[in-house]
């Protein structure tokens, strides 16, 4: 975003605007692992780490980055971690503890939830973790919110010498609103180390003084959020609505739909740990309460907690009227609202009644036209075929995700960061006659969490075939440079860390790699390693070689690079559907005589059509140049 | 809700939806009015159903009520209606008429005259443009985007104050602004040529 002006109001998407607030904090370092929806916290502060002297960097995996700003914060800087909610559990270990030892300066953590789960496997509600750690939580009540709270929760971090998680939604950060962003002086970030084992170092005696310190300064902070500005009671009746971070801005907007007075409406931004004496002020006089929070009955069963020890003996809903599952909207909010005041839902009015009686195909994401991960799991089925074996195939967290839908649906289990390799273990140990687990990692998932994994299964002696998809870049979240990408995020050369050599070192005996755009080449080498693990009891690890193809075209297109281009041959072209329906390339369409017509829109003559058709009924229109074949790496 | 104008933009991901919203937040943004914009990342840019919600005015949150769309562009046919709990008898529907195939085998495609009979039977008008063809005589198919803006822009709904040019400002910054201003310019004449043949 463009900042040459003083002081200017511009469209921020919301993690920008949580990127530029923590700028204007006097951030000096931040470290994270991709992940929707926190990925372009750090992608903006990429942009802006130069021109403000501060240091960010993509980390292995959330642990790392959690351990590297929290140490930075021990050092006398301030500092950020940004992570999706699911990351926070790879780091749950030092995140408890930091909470016990407290910090120098400033930390702020970063939780990008997923209500709906919109790309998660679950929609934990992170403020939970807040709760069970002692660790703050402040969230915006809309958007606009978001660089203003940023700021704060930094100030409140500093000021307690406590970590602050800032905890955000898909909604808040993938939103875009207005923001008034300007110049922000540029300042040194040295730290300023001052050796404290006795805080830092937490073998029990003292862990045991530092609990109660912990419990010390939660109570400090409990009094403070009771002054906290993003927190305020507004209106004035006998029913008391309270609403928790982004749920405000959504009763807001509800409450603009219905006829009703008498509401007074609590706003909480920082309410863990609860503001008692706010509280305190808002039921005074009250009769009836309702609480407005998105997933999880955490300030409702504080309030509810709280109001029994008070001795108020009044009715105090929540997830009665408004849903547990999934994100609030304006719709869920005024239905609750309607039915907790027992008025006609206005909405209803506007709805058309009769519903869509046509049925309406899926559109799922889908693998890209040219995507290295199609070829590699045609080829691997047909592998495993040849070489007689039965799979069990333990997916992961990535693109390759999509090899659940069909026509591969080749994902049997795909849980966490890494639960390929670590199901593989479990598996191989329990497997029948013939089958074998085969485990299926993207590269930057291997350097996440697949690597200890692969560890234990040489250790253990785990058969098993692991697949590691190394298209050189962390894909689905927008091609993040990793430990195996060869350059860094602002395109400086980086030390490049080989995934064979990582197998061969913790001591994988067989090791192929392959390239996935050549069909036949590949199928050939999967089985030789399938039989290996079948007939040596043996790991063996087969490495798909190919960049991320939409990281290369979109290179190829901005650098006028002629991206090369196939058709069908209609004469030789059968209408068996073996392109459009077994191999499910989106370029590759069915004409109404259900033979294939390739769009040229779509296609971006990666080739691999040409190996899967039995007919031979794809031709070159436009084929590599040189130029294009340098981009790949 | 009073005071807010409420636009959702539909279709599939690669369209270039996302980039339409922000023309229309910028527009907006120039002229000191609040925008609200909510977009869909991560999974669904691979091909999946895109919907972006835009709330124009004093919004508190970026999402839009069903019912409550003063507008709805459809980018495809099929996303359009997969989205038609948004509109209401009120709502300027504006689609693509093309469908896309969804990248799944033996997918079963629904039938055009079905879905406008629904939208008819129940009171809603739908204008439909051809505007993946408009895109490709712009000069780019990636222009389509700009077509359905234009569309958009013709159909009033931004009211007296926002005219075509303060769009043209805004394309004109656009990587490709030759073609997309024109694409912009095909498709605010497209919208009234469909008006007057009903």
């Amino acid at each position: 975003m463009d900042t040459e002006t003083v002081r200017s109001v511009v469209m921020l998407l919301g993690n920008e605007a949580i990127a530029y607030g923590a700028v204007e904090a006097g951030l000096g370092f931040a470290a994270a692992y991709p992940g929707t929806p926190s990925t372009e916290i750090i992608e903006t502060l990429f942009k802006l780490a130069d021109k403000y002297g501060f240091y960010v960097e993509w980390s292995v995996n959330e642990k790392v980055a959690f351990e590297a700003a929290y140490g930075v914060a021990i050092g006398g800087v301030k500092s950020l971690v940004a992570m999706k909610h699911v990351g926070l559990n790879v780091a749950m270990d030092p995140f408890t503890s930091s909470a016990y030892t407290g910090v120098e300066e400033s930390f702020v953590i970063v939780s990008a939830d997923d209500p709906s789960m919109w790309s998660s496997q679950n929609e934990q509600d992170n403020r939970w973790l807040g709760v069970r750690s002692y660790v703050p939580v402040v969230e915006a009540g809309s958007p606009l919110e978001l660089k203003d709270l940023t700021i704060e929760a930094f100030r409140l971090s500093g000021r307690f010498g406590h970590p602050v998680i800032l905890r955000t939604t898909t909604r808040l950060s993938h939103s875009r609103a207005p923001f008034e962003v300007g110049e922000v002086e540029p300042r040194s970030h040295r730290g300023r180390i001052v050796k404290k084992p006795d805080k830092y170092s937490m073998v029990p005696a003292v862990a045991r003084r530092l609990r109660r310190e912990m419990l010390e300064r939660w109570e400090a902070i409990k009094e403070y959020m009771n002054s906290f500005k993003f927190n305020w009671l507004e209106g004035d009746g006998s029913i008391l609505v309270i609403a928790a971070g982004a749920a405000y801005g959504i009763l807001k907007d509800s409450l603009s739909f219905l006829d009703v007075d008498g509401l007074r409406i609590l706003k909480l931004s920082g309410y863990i740990p609860m503001p008692e004496r706010l509280l305190e002020k808002a039921f005074d006089g009250v009769d009836r309460v309702l609480v407005v929070e998105e997933l999880e009955p955490i300030v409702e069963t504080m309030v509810k907690s709280w109001a029994y020890d008070k001795g108020f003996r009044i009715p105090i809903d929540g997830k009665r009227y408004i849903p547990l599952v999934g994100e609030l909207t304006i719709d869920r909010v005024v239905d609750g609202l309607s039915r907790f005041l027992d008025i006609p839902n206005p909405l209803s009015n506007y709805v058309i009644r009769e519903e869509l009686d046509v049925s309406l195909p899926n559109r799922p994401p889908n693998l890209c036209p040219g995507c290295p991960h199609r070829g590699t799991f045609f080829a691997l089925r047909k592998a495993l075929a040849r070489a007689g074996v039965k799979p069990i195939y333990n997916g992961d967290i990535g693109c390759y995700s999509l090899g659940l839908l069909p026509p591969f649906r080749m994902q049997d289990t795909l849980v966490d960061m890494g639960s390929s390799v670590g199901f593989a273990n479990g598996f191989s140990h329990i497997l029948g006659d013939r089958e074998i687990p085969v485990a299926i990692i993207g590269d930057s998932t291997f350097f996440h969490s697949g690597v200890p994994g692969l560890i234990n299964a040489v250790y253990n002696r785990a058969p098993m075939l692991l697949v590691v998809l190394d298209n050189r870049v962390t894909a689905m979240t927008g091609a993040q440079p990793h430990p195996g990408t060869g350059f860094y995020q602002d395109g400086r050369e980086a030390p490049y860390i080989d995934i064979e050599s990582v197998a061969r070192g913790v001591g994988v005996e067989y090791i192929v790699k392959f390239d996935p755009f050549n069909i036949e080449d590949s199928i050939e080498k999967l089985s030789r390693a399938a039989r290996y693990v079948l007939e040596e009891g043996k790991v063996a690890v087969a490495i798909a070689l190919r960049a991320c193809t939409l990281y290369i075209v979109g290179s190829a297109r901005r650098s006028n690079i002629d991206v090369p281009l196939y058709a069908v041959d209609m004469d030789r072209c059968t209408a068996c559907g073996i392109c459009y329906n077994a191999f499910s390339c989106p370029a590759i369409l069915p004409l109404d005589d259900k033979r294939a017509y390739i769009d040229p829109s779509l296609c971006v003559g990666c080739g691999e059509c040409v190996y899967v058709c039995p007919h031979n009924a794809f031709y070159v229109v436009r084929g590599w140049t040189d130029d294009f074949r340098r981009l790949w790496w | 809700m009073e005071g807010v104008l409420n636009i959702l933009l539909t279709g599939v991901g690669g369209q270039g939806i996302i980039t339409l919203g922000k023309v229309i937040g910028e527009v907006f943004t120039r002229r000191g009015v609040r925008v609200l914009m909510a977009e869909t990342h991560g999974m669904s840019q691979r091909g999946g159903s895109v919907v972006v919600h835009v709330r124009i005015g004093n919004a508190n949150y970026p999402l839009i009520p069903m019912g409550g769309a003063d507008a709805l562009l459809g980018l495809e046919l099929i996303e359009t209606f997969r989205y038609i709990r948004y509109a209401s008898r009120k709502t300027v529907i504006i689609s693509d008429s093309n469908m896309i195939r969804p990248g799944l085998p033996n997918v079963e495609m629904p039938s055009r005259d079905d879905l406008l009979n629904y939208a008819a039977r129940v009171g809603l008008k739908v204008f439909l443009i051809d505007g993946r063809r408009l895109a490709e005589e712009a000069g780019n198919t990636l222009s389509h985007n700009m077509v359905m803006l234009g569309a958009l822009a013709a159909s009033g709904v931004f009211g007296h104050d926002v005219g075509p040019d303060d769009f043209r400002e805004v394309i004109s910054r656009l990587p490709m602004s030759d073609i997309n201003l024109r694409a912009f310019q095909m498709g605010y004449k497209a919208l009234f040529d469909v008006i007057r043949e009903v």
